[in-house]
C-alpha cells in the first residue's frame, strides 16, 4: 500500500475514527482504524461492533492496499505535525511508515484479517430530515433517556412519524422529553430505537453538515451518509411504552415565568438541597409568586421567590431539583411555563412560545 | 470414533463450537461466537441465532464452511446454515428488576406510570397478552374455547365475536391474546386493536383535519378488529355509522371483528340498533367473576411468575378472602409479593391478613344514589326523575328494580328505601318489590337486566 493524501482530510477522518475505536476485551484489532487504499480514494473503517463508521478521502494511490493502525496513535500524531499539507503512507514489512515533509513515523499494524466486515448498509429509507434539525432535536432529549441497562427501550432515544412530523422522545420511567421537528418519513416508516450511547455519535456526525440527510434501516441498523462519512448504529429491537397516555389531558394550574430566574434559583436550591436533590415549591396564585425551599442538614436552608404569572389553583409539591433543571437547557425561549394536573399526576414543563418541545415529570411521594 | 448423532439442538450446537473453536484464536471465538445458538432447524436449513450484524457477517464469510461441514458431518438431515439475530438464547431467564426498580423510584421522586404502554404501534397490541398468562376456569372456559376457535380460523368461525362481562375479569386480556396469537400464526393478516373511544377520537380528528377518507382507508386495510369497551362509543350518529360502514366491509372480506363490552349488546343504551344486531350476529358471550378454585389457580400463577411460592394456607386464604375480580385479586396479591422480596423471607398468614385488610371490598356497602344513578344510565333516563312523582311507565319500571335491588341485594329496610327514593311511602316499596319479584318468574328480560345491573354493581 502506498498512497499520499491531504493532510487535514485525512486528519478529521482519523479523528471521527478515533472516538469509535477503542479498547475491546476479546478482540484487539478494534482499537484500529482500517486503512484501505483503492482506486482514487482511501477509506478509514473504525468500529466497535456497536457504532459502524466509513470516511472516504480522496487520494493520490499509487499502490492499493490495506493496514490496521492503532487509531489513538495516529490521531496523537496527526494532532502534533500541525505544518505539513500532504502526508504520504506506505506498508512496510508489519509496519507502516507515514512521512510528512519534516516527520517519518513507523507504526507496527495489527493483522487486519481479523478486522470486523461492515454490515451491508440498509438501503430502505426511514426519513429525510435537515441534519442540523435532527442532531438538535435528538439534543433536546437524549439526556433524558435511561443510563442503565435494564430496559433497553428507555436506554435508548425513539423517532417515530406523527401525521407530517417526525417525534424523537427519551425517558428513564421518572421523567420523559419529547421533541417534534420537520421531516419527511417514507409510508413504511413506524419508528426506531437508537441506543442512547450511539446517539452522541450519531449527533456528532450530523451536526455539521447543512444539508438534508436521508435515515435508512433494515430492522437491526440505521445507517447516515453525510458528506463522504458513513455512520451506521445498532438499532433496539423493542417497544417503546404508549407514552402519550401519561400525558394528562387537561392542567389545573399553571405558572409562566423567566427560564433565566428559574434556573438561577435552582441553582442556588441546589447548594442546599439534601441528598435527595429535594426541592419544596410553593406556587400562590393569589401573590403570583413561585417559593422554592430547600433544606440540608449540613449546609443549611434556601428559601428562593421568584415572581412569575399562576393560575388555577395554589398548591405546594416536592421535585427533585435535577429533573426540573435538566429540560431548561432544550428550551430556547425567555419564557417557561409549568403545568399541574394535580397530585399524583405528571407536571408538564414547556417553553411559551414553541409547542415542539414536551417534558414530563412526576412530582417527588414526599 | 464417532459420536452418535446428536438429539437436540443445543448439544448440536456445541459440537460445532467445539469445532470451530480449535481453528481460530480464542479472542476471535470469544468476540463472535458467544451468545449463538441455533434457533430452530426446519426442512434440512438449520437457522442460527447471532447476536449482532457484525457477528452475522463475520461468521458467514469466515466460517460458514466449518459450521456447515460440521453439522452435515453429525446430522444427516442438515442440508444448509442460515443466519438470523436473535439476542434471546432460549433458555435465556430473565431476572426479576422490580425490587431495584422500585429502590430507584423511592429515591429519585415519583415514576411516570409507563410500566403497562408497551404497545407495538403497528398493531396496538400489548405483547403481555398472551394465553400463556390467561388463565381458564369455570367461569371463562366458554369465552376461551370460542377464542382458541377464532384463532384456528380467523374470519370463519365466530365473526364478530363479542365478549362481555364485568370489569377487571381479563376480557382485555383475553381478545388481545387472540390478536397476539393470531398475529403470531398469520403473520400475513394485519390486527388492530382499538378502544371504542379512541376510535370515536380518530374519526373526529380525521374530520377535523379534512382527512375522512385516510381514515376510512386505515380502517379497512386490517383482517382483524378488535374493538375494546364498545360500551364508550360515542353517541354521535356519524361514528356509529362509520363503525356500521367499517363493520361491513370487514366482514364481507371475511375478515375478523371482536368486540368487548362490559354488558350484553341489547343493553348499551347508546348504540344504535342496526349495530347492535350487528354485534349480535355471530357469538356472544359473557365472562363472569372467577370461582374460587379459579382464583387460587389465579393466585398460584401469578406467584409462580414472580418466582415466590406461597404456602397453601395463604393461597386458600387470599382465594376466598378476595372475592372482588381478578384485578383487585391481583393488586393485593402483588402487594404481598412486594413485601416478601423487600423482607426477602415468607409472610406468615397473619402478616398476609395485614395487608390484604385494605384490599377487601366492605362487603356491599353502596350508597343509594349511586344505584340511583346506575340504574338511570342503564335505562337511559335522568337520574333526578326517579325522585319525581312521575308515574310514566319508563320512570316507573326503573324505579321499580331500584327499589328492589336495595331490598334484596342491600337488606335496606323499606321505609329508609321510600325515604330516600324521593320521600315515597313504605308500602309503595313493598308493592314494587313484590312487583319485581314476581314479575321475574315470568319476564326473561327483567331477569337479564337484573343480572346486568347486579354485575354493575
Amino acid at each position: 500500500m502506498r498512497f499520499s493524501v491531504n493532510k487535514d482530510a485525512f486528519q478529521k477522518g482519523v479523528a471521527q475514527a478515533e472516538r469509535i475505536a477503542g479498547k475491546h476485551l476479546s478482540l484487539p484489532v478494534l482499537h484500529c482504524v482500517l486503512i484501505l487504499a483503492q482506486g482514487k480514494e482511501v477509506v478509514l473503517r473504525a468500529t466497535n461492533l456497536d457504532l459502524g463508521l466509513e470516511v472516504r478521502i480522496p487520494a493520490q494511490v499509487e499502490e492499493d492496499g490495506v493496514a490496521a493502525v492503532p487509531a489513538a496513535t495516529l490521531g496523537s500524531f496527526l494532532g502534533a505535525t500541525p505544518n505539513a499539507d500532504m502526508l504520504t503512507m506506505k506498508s512496510e514489512d508489519k509496519h507502516i511508515v507515514i512521512t510528512t515533509p519534516k516527520t517519518e513515523i513507523k507504526v507496527p499494524v495489527n493483522n487486519h484479517e481479523d478486522f470486523p466486515l461492515l454490515p451491508p448498509a440498509p438501503t430502505n429509507e426511514l426519513f429525510s430530515v435537515k441534519a442540523s434539525e435532527f442532531a438538535a432535536a435528538l439534543r433536546s432529549v437524549w439526556w433524558a433517556a435511561s443510563t442503565t441497562s435494564i430496559k433497553p427501550e428507555l436506554s435508548s432515544v425513539y423517532i417515530f412519524a406523527n401525521g407530517s412530523e417526525l417525534t424523537c422522545v427519551a425517558t428513564d420511567s421518572f421523567r420523559l422529553a419529547e421533541k417534534r421537528f420537520t421531516g419527511k418519513a417514507s409510508e413504511s416508516f413506524e419508528g426506531v430505537l437508537i441506543p442512547l450511547k450511539n446517539v452522541a455519535e450519531v449527533i456528532r456526525h450530523i451536526e455539521n453538515a447543512d444539508s438534508a440527510i436521508v435515515v435508512r434501516g433494515d430492522g437491526h441498523q440505521i445507517g447516515i451518509e453525510v458528506d463522504g462519512s458513513y455512520i451506521s448504529s445498532r438499532i433496539i429491537d423493542g417497544v417503546f411504552p404508549d407514552y402519550q397516555q401519561i400525558i394528562p389531558k387537561e392542567f389545573g394550574s399553571q405558572a409562566t415565568l423567566l427560564k433565566q430566574d428559574m434556573l438561577d434559583a435552582l441553582k442556588q436550591s441546589r447548594i442546599f438541597s439534601d441528598q435527595f436533590n429535594k426541592v419544596s415549591a410553593k406556587f400562590d396564585a393569589d401573590e403570583n409568586t413561585i417559593t422554592l425551599k430547600t433544606i440540608n442538614p449540613t449546609t443549611g436552608e434556601s428559601v428562593v421567590t421568584l415572581e412569575g404569572d399562576v393560575t388555577g389553583e395554589s398548591l405546594e409539591l416536592n421535585f427533585n431539583y435535577a429533573y426540573w433543571s435538566d429540560p431548561l437547557q432544550s428550551i430556547k425561549t425567555d419564557r417557561i411555563a409549568i403545568e399541574f394536573a394535580g397530585a399524583g399526576k405528571p407536571a408538564r414543563i414547556r417553553s411559551v412560545g414553541d409547542q415542539s418541545f414536551t417534558y414530563i415529570v412526576m412530582p417527588m411521594n414526599r | 470414533m464417532t459420536l452418535p448423532p446428536p438429539t437436540d439442538t443445543k448439544t448440536l450446537w456445541k459440537h460445532v463450537l467445539s469445532a470451530v473453536e480449535s481453528s481460530v484464536s480464542s479472542a476471535s471465538f470469544r468476540t463472535w461466537f458467544k451468545g449463538t445458538h441455533i434457533v430452530r432447524v426446519e426442512d434440512g436449513t438449520v437457522i442460527v441465532g447471532v447476536p449482532n450484524l457484525f457477528a452475522k457477517d463475520w461468521i458467514h464469510t469466515k466460517h460458514h464452511k466449518t459450521i456447515l461441514k460440521t453439522l452435515r458431518e453429525l446430522s444427516d438431515v442438515v442440508r444448509s446454515v442460515e443466519y438470523t439475530i436473535s439476542t434471546k438464547a432460549p433458555e435465556d431467564t430473565t431476572m426479576p428488576t422490580a425490587t431495584l426498580e422500585s429502590s430507584m423510584a423511592s429515591s429519585m421522586g415519583g415514576e411516570l406510570p409507563l410500566r403497562d404502554l408497551y404497545i407495538n404501534k403497528s398493531d396496538n397490541l400489548n405483547p403481555r397478552y398472551t394465553f400463556s398468562s390467561f388463565i381458564v376456569g369455570t367461569f371463562n372456559e366458554i369465552a376461551h374455547a370460542a377464542a382458541q376457535a377464532i384463532i384456528e380460523r380467523p374470519g370463519r368461525r365466530y365473526n364478530p365475536f363479542f365478549i362481555y362481562g364485568q370489569t377487571g375479569n381479563g376480557k382485555t386480556h383475553l381478545i388481545q391474546a387472540v390478536g397476539n396469537e393470531i398475529k403470531q400464526k398469520f403473520p400475513e393478516k394485519k390486527v388492530y386493536y382499538v378502544t371504542s373511544e379512541r376510535f370515536s377520537q380518530d374519526y373526529i380528528n380525521s374530520i377535523q383535519t379534512n382527512s375522512a377518507n385516510a381514515f376510512k382507508e386505515k380502517y379497512r386495510k386490517y383482517d382483524v378488529i378488535i374493538m375494546d369497551d364498545v360500551q364508550f362509543l360515542s353517541q354521535t350518529q356519524k361514528t356509529q355509522e362509520e363503525l356500521f360502514h367499517m363493520f361491513n366491509d370487514i366482514y364481507e372480506r371475511n375478515g375478523q371483528i371482536i368486540f368487548s363490552s362490559d354488558r350484553h349488546p341489547n343493553y348499551i343504551a347508546s348504540i344504535a340498533d342496526r349495530l347492535k344486531s350487528r354485534f349480535n350476529a355471530g357469538m356472544t358471550v359473557d365472562i363472569q367473576s372467577p370461582d374460587p378454585e379459579s382464583r387460587t389457580a389465579i393466585v398460584k400463577a401469578k406467584a409462580a411468575e414472580s418466582g415466590v411460592v406461597l404456602p397453601d394456607d395463604v393461597i386458600s386464604f387470599l382465594s376466598s378472602a378476595l372475592e372482588g375480580n381478578i384485578r383487585e385479586l391481583e393488586g393485593a396479591l402483588n402487594s404481598i409479593l412486594g413485601q416478601i422480596q423487600f423482607k426477602k423471607r415468607d409472610l406468615t398468614l397473619q402478616e398476609v391478613k395485614e395487608i390484604v385488610k385494605n384490599n377487601i371490598k366492605p362487603k356491599k356497602m353502596v350508597a343509594v344514589k349511586d344505584i340511583v344513578k346506575m340504574v338511570a344510565g342503564f335505562y337511559n333516563l335522568d337520574e333526578e326523575s326517579i325522585y319525581k312523582k312521575s308515574r310514566k311507565k319508563e320512570v316507573v319500571k326503573p324505579r321499580q328494580v331500584i327499589m328492589y335491588l336495595l331490598r334484596e341485594d342491600f337488606a335496606l329496610p323499606y321505609p329508609t328505601i321510600g325515604q330516600k327514593l324521593g320521600g315515597r311511602d313504605h308500602t309503595t316499596v313493598i308493592h314494587s318489590y313484590e312487583k319485581v319479584k314476581e314479575d321475574l318468574k315470568t319476564d326473561h328480560q327483567l331477569e337479564q337486566e337484573i343480572t346486568q345491573l347486579r354485575g354493575m354493581v
